[in-house]
């Protein structure tokens, strides 16, 4: 008997233990129960009569419809069934009782699959582009104080301009990237919205393809964190070992290294981190989702900072050059902010490692 | 051997058919099924148990708590006035299926 009991407990694990699931099993273990003692009466052995048994079960997905059960999870019209739809009358009607309130159409595992393969097609554009917004500010930053130290013979407005083109033109080519990914992920909006309901076999796929890439996802984190924290090392060796002439007009460049440092952190990690980030859209239907493409990440607490992090800082940093003319030290924020973003990022990755342990 | 698709849809008419002589349980019906059908076909107890609470649902049948002889707690199943009915009207709608399928097959070697 407990063979069978094991047997119902797997089948209906991977449904969630509502009121009607559990009369279902405990009808289903009666009747098996029943079966096994009518078999063992006929002369069967333990072995043969569980056998029998189990093979008399059938199929609880193929019948979870009329259980019931993904009216709990899923629900659909029963007519949509092979079952009622060979039938008329009054027993098409759908066993799910009183109509509640309507819920989003469940997601399928074509969907699920369609939408792991976009994101994992399109995960390095978004990649690609949240890192040229962190390098947007380099080429200003390396010619204003190239031009400051007198280094190239360019005036500092000419610096500026030409400084400031560069930054627009490498802003607005990633939108048109982050526009680009996100027309293609466009027909998956109601998962990114969290407007489906989710199905136990899906979540389990999802779950296992983000544990398969685990493994990678955290090697890449850890490089990243590291490049982050290192970020700081070529404005400091420029600062600490560099002849002070040779600094006020390098160090604009060594700010510009640290930005490559901070875009290659983010690269790296962004791309790494895909499937982890199908597996959270899939596994949550709660619709807090941000806008945009920071609706995609929205569970990686370090997406988002780097997605409202970055842009705030260009923006101080303009407007404080701009406002306080202050071109000539207003590179200071670049490598606190770096150091910054590293020191956050490790915190915030170690706080989502424990709650994900506990 | 007959195929479960082939005969799913006549489910509900067999289990109604049974219920007519008088109130049963799952595991009855299915026996009871088996005695008739022999090893030509064998009901899945989900595809018997999805038929019960189809018909339940759509009030054709009713169910009520019981008891086997030895004390075990068992869910109990009586046609309602409205299963009767649907009955009738799937009977009919059976010779008539049937009736109509027999004049394509007329002829046919099987």
């Amino acid at each position: 008997m407990n063979v069978i009991t094991a047997y119902l407990e797997t089948m209906f694990s991977a449904y969630p233990q509502t009121p009607r699931m559990l009369e279902a099993k405990a009808e289903l273990h009666a009747m098996m129960e029943d079966a096994y003692t009518g078999y063992l009466a006929t002369g069967l052995s333990e072995n043969e009569a569980v056998g029998r048994v189990i093979t008399e079960f059938g199929n609880l997905d193929e019948v979870a419809p009329q259980l019931g059960i993904s009216a709990d999870i899923a629900p659909r019209t029963s007519a949509s069934t092979p079952v009622s739809s060979a039938m008329s009358g009054p027993t098409a009607t759908p066993v799910a009782g009183p109509a509640k309130s309507p819920v989003p159409a469940p997601v399928t595992h074509d969907e699920a699959e369609r939408y792991a393969e976009a994101r994992r097609r399109t995960e390095p554009r978004l990649a690609a582009a949240v890192a040229m917004f962190v390098v947007s500010p380099a080429p200003l930053l390396a010619l204003v104080t190239l031009s400051t130290g007198g280094t190239i013979g360019l005036g500092q407005d000419h610096a500026v301009l030409i400084g400031l083109a560069c930054l627009l033109v490498v802003v607005v080519a990633a939108v048109l990237m982050l526009v680009r990914r996100d027309h293609e992920l466009a027909r998956f909006r109601r998962l990114t919205a969290g407007e489906f309901t989710r199905v136990p076999g899906v979540d389990r796929w999802a779950d296992e393809l983000a544990a398969e890439l685990a493994p990678k996802r955290a090697t890449a984190l850890q490089v990243a964190i590291g490049l982050w924290i290192l970020a700081a090392s070529p404005v400091l060796a420029m600062s600490l070992l560099a002849e002070p002439a040779v600094t006020s007009s390098w160090i604009g460049v060594a700010v510009a290294g640290t930005l490559i440092m901070v875009a290659t952190g983010l690269v790296v990690f962004i791309s790494a981190n895909w499937a982890q980030s199908v597996a959270e859209t899939l596994t949550k239907t709660d619709s807090n989702a941000y806008a945009g493409y920071a609706g995609n990440e929205r569970r990686s607490i370090v997406g988002v900072i780097a997605a409202f992090y970055w842009p705030l800082v260009v923006a101080i940093f303009l407007a404080w050059s701009f406002l306080g003319s202050a071109w000539g030290i207003s590179w200071i924020i670049w490598p606190i902010a770096g150091v910054l973003f590293g020191a956050l990022a490790s915190g915030l990755s170690a706080v989502e490692r424990y709650r994900a342990a506990q | 051997m007959i195929s479960a698709d082939a005969i799913r849809g006549y489910v509900d008419l067999m289990v109604l058919s049974l219920l007519r002589e008088r109130p049963s349980y799952a595991y009855e019906l299915a026996q009871q099924i088996h005695a008739v059908t022999g090893t030509e076909y064998t009901i899945k107890q989900t595809t018997l148990y999805t038929a019960v609470k189809r018909l339940e649902g759509a009030s054709l049948v009713t169910s009520y708590a019981g008891a086997s002889a030895s004390g075990k707690p068992r869910t109990y199943y009586q046609i309602t006035a409205n299963g009767l009915e649907h009955l009738e009207q799937k009977v009919a709608e059976w010779r008539d299926t049937k009736s109509v399928v027999d004049r394509f097959i007329e002829g046919v070697e099987a």
